[in-house]
């Protein structure tokens, strides 16, 4: 099993290329990573593999020209080759009149609890008898399909500043949707930063117990209902909000739906949402792929839109510092909020649904995509788990519904929200941590046949 | 629901995601179930099912000069091939593996393809295109009453077993007595593929048949990012449902 390769070698590697002579800066940023991941289907194992990556990206500045150069090597002298076409890039490409300069000198804070070795050193032997526990809870007539990943990464920046930092940190999730009988399945997923958070069998149970409850859905008419999202479904929520609303680069440029409304009430008074990746119940790493420390940035407090997220080129642009949210370069999507956090409130699930006299309980969301960023506005479907509510009591599986709703319109009609939160992901996003939410209206677009 | 006619770039997407992904076998047997999704077609529908109506005819051909999804052998080293996956409408034939050929008696028809050296070949779509039929994008706007035109692709959405999707384009016409008049932008439309495919009734001929790239076709876990291509013509299709909101 691979180890961490360490800060002390990582100096040793950056070092090869912080001596390129004749330039005016030079980055590196180090990512090694390794992990396996047991997939199964129809209550088998079809795939089990193993991987490990490490590369380096260096960024060389010539004047305000930058050329960025990328190798699979973890090496001194791999490092230096690294950067020298790095600089041979620089010296071909235009002038960048926004060029923000290399991240400055920096503390950045250690967070506790990021790293697991057990989880580092997992064995395939180890997820197979985990996924043999989960495919045990099916009821008979029903199969899993999922899988369980475990990956540790280590990340490192170096710069000729001055700026160093590194970390590690593991993750491990289990992903399961059950179905079979007649027609119906049931999802259910945990996310954390160690194999402890990870329970086998309450997560077969869980995705069981939905599987059978959505047995021979009926068709519901399109329309607006109120819903119950559990927190996956919210998490698509959070996380297509950051797309079209947070992400700095698209503030800058207009073309958020929160560009110009700082300061506005953009969504009802019991909404705060803030990303905070020096949080201890967050994952990876607590600077940013710039060498950046992750700051918390309150997003939305109080329903008031507060600010985005920058890396160092959309500060410059917006006239403020980097909130320590910069990707990997070349980068052109810009920063990006990866972990999110919303507000809970002081509602179970079952008072929720208690609470709603006629709506829909959805599990999760599948394949959402914008329909109009400036409205905040997605499409998608309901999957694996989308239930009537009657009289405050969930009565039956309905067909899996399309919507096609504001994101915002939402969040002000957001009535109760969950107790508790959970990191959950979304489809191309990386994991939340959310809770649930009844929303009193959501725009239920179309219907599917399932 | 109106008359829609969809331009040659729209089509790409349409077929895509309505067609080249359901007929993945890997999809059908539910190994992408809990991620990507599964499909509505089943290993036993083979020749059976109507995809689309007669017009309909859908190929998979790896050896497509000029095609994003052509090459010469699979990552399985089987040979790249031509396969017909829907024939006036009816659905023939699945994209498939070595691994997973046997199900429906066959062997493998050269899909799979890994993105780089440290992923497991995956079945892919290779150039999944519509065979041209005859006449020109102008000719079947001209013989299209009331309806509307779309064009550019700008959003997708579809359902895990690909049966629902809503998807956006950049913009769109209004159709009024065979001519172009009113523009609109971000027009979409939603519709159940088998019941939007069967309702074609007009597909362009060659000389509108372009084919184009997808080079960001993203499946499997941990996830690969496949390049795929699409030969299209525009098309038209009745009463389909347009102006979601």
């Amino acid at each position: 099993m691979p180890g961490l390769i360490g800060p002390d070698r990582f100096r040793e590697v950056a070092a090869g290329a912080l001596e390129l002579s004749g330039v005016d800066g030079v980055e590196v940023l180090f990512m090694h990573d390794w992990g396996g991941l047991t997939r199964f289907a129809k209550s088998e194992i079809h795939q089990s593999i193993f991987r490990e990556d490490t590369g380096i990206r260096v960024r060389v500045v010539t004047g305000d020209r930058v050329g960025v150069a990328a190798a699979n090597v973890a090496t001194p002298e791999g490092a230096l080759k690294a950067a020298r076409s790095a600089k041979e890039m620089a010296e071909v490409v235009g002038p960048d009149a926004m060029w923000p300069g290399l991240a400055p000198v920096a503390d950045v804070p250690e967070v506790p609890g990021r790293y697991d070795e057990t989880t580092a050193d997992s064995s395939p032997e180890a997820r197979a008898d985990a996924v043999a526990t989960l495919i045990g809870m099916c009821p008979s007539g029903f199969t899993a399909a999922g899988a369980f990943e475990t990956q540790a990464i280590e990340i490192g920046v170096a710069n000729s500043r001055g700026q160093f930092c590194w970390a590690p940190s593991t993750q491990a999730s289990l992903t399961t949707v059950i179905s079979g009988g007649e027609s119906g399945s049931g999802f259910a997923e945990v996310f954390g930063a160690g194999l402890g958070a990870i329970d086998p069998e309450a997560i077969g149970r869980r995705a069981a117990d939905k599987a059978e409850r959505s047995q021979r859905p009926r068709a519901l008419e399109a329309g607006v209902y109120p819903v119950v999202l559990e927190p996956a479904a919210t998490a698509t929520l959070v996380a297509f909000l950051s797309y079209v609303g947070f992400a700095g680069r698209a503030y800058v440029e207009d073309r958020s739906c929160f560009s110009g409304k700082a300061g506005e009430t953009v969504v009802g008074t019991n909404i705060d949402i803030w990303d905070d990746g020096g949080d201890p119940s967050t994952l990876g790493a607590p600077f940013d792929f710039e060498g950046v420390p992750k700051q918390r940035a309150s997003l939305i407090e109080g329903g008031v839109f507060r600010d985005a997220v920058y890396d160092l080129r959309t500060a410059k642009q917006a006239g403020t510092t980097s909130t320590g949210h910069g990707l990997p370069s070349p980068n052109p999507e810009g920063p990006f909020p990866l972990n999110l956090f919303m507000a809970t409130g002081d509602a179970s699930l079952d008072d929720m649904v208690a609470a709603t006299e006629r709506g829909v309980l959805v599990t999760r969301f599948h394949y959402s995509n914008v329909v109009n960023p400036m409205e905040s506005s997605i499409t998608g479907m309901t999957r694996d788990g989308t239930f009537l509510i009657e009289g405050g009591e969930v009565v039956g599986p309905v067909r899996n519904f399309r919507f096609t709703q504001s994101i915002v319109e939402a969040l002000s009609h957001v009535s109760m929200i969950g107790r508790e939160a959970e990191l959950a992901s979304e489809f191309f996003f990386s994991a939340s941590r959310v809770p649930a939410l009844k929303v009193e209206a959501f725009n239920f677009s179309g219907v599917s046949d399932h | 629901m109106t008359t829609l006619i969809l331009d040659s770039g729209q089509m790409e997407l349409q077929i895509h995601e309505s067609i080249g992904h359901p007929i993945e076998l890997d999809r059908v047997l539910g190994m992408e179930e809990a991620y990507a999704g599964s499909s509505w077609l089943s290993p036993g529908d083979r020749g059976t099912v109507r995809y689309a109506s007669d017009l309909v005819s859908i190929t998979a051909d790896a050896t497509l000069p000029g095609g994003r999804g052509t090459f010469g052998y699979d990552d399985e080293g089987v040979p790249a091939q031509s396969t017909p996956i829907i024939v006036d409408g009816i659905f023939q034939n699945f994209l498939t593996s070595r691994e997973t050929a046997h199900v429906v008696g066959q062997t493998s028809n050269a899909t799979s393809r890994a993105d780089g050296w440290s992923h497991l070949p995956l079945i892919r779509m290779t150039n999944i295109s519509i065979e041209p039929r005859q006449g020109s994008l102008s000719e079947i706007i001209a013989d299209t009453d009331d309806g509307i035109f779309m064009t550019t692709n700008s959003s997708w959405s579809i359902d895990d077993k690909r049966i629902n999707f809503q998807f956006g384009c950049e913009a769109a016409w209004k159709i009024e007595h065979g001519k172009l008049t009113t523009m609109y932008k971000n027009p979409n439309y939603t519709g159940i593929t088998p019941e939007f495919w069967g309702s074609c009734d007009a597909v362009a001929g060659r000389e509108e048949w372009v084919v184009w790239g997808t080079p960001n076709c993203g499946k499997g876990q941990p996830g690969q990012v496949g390049r795929v291509g699409h030969g299209a013509s525009p098309a038209r299709f009745r009463n389909v449902q347009v102006g979601v909101r």
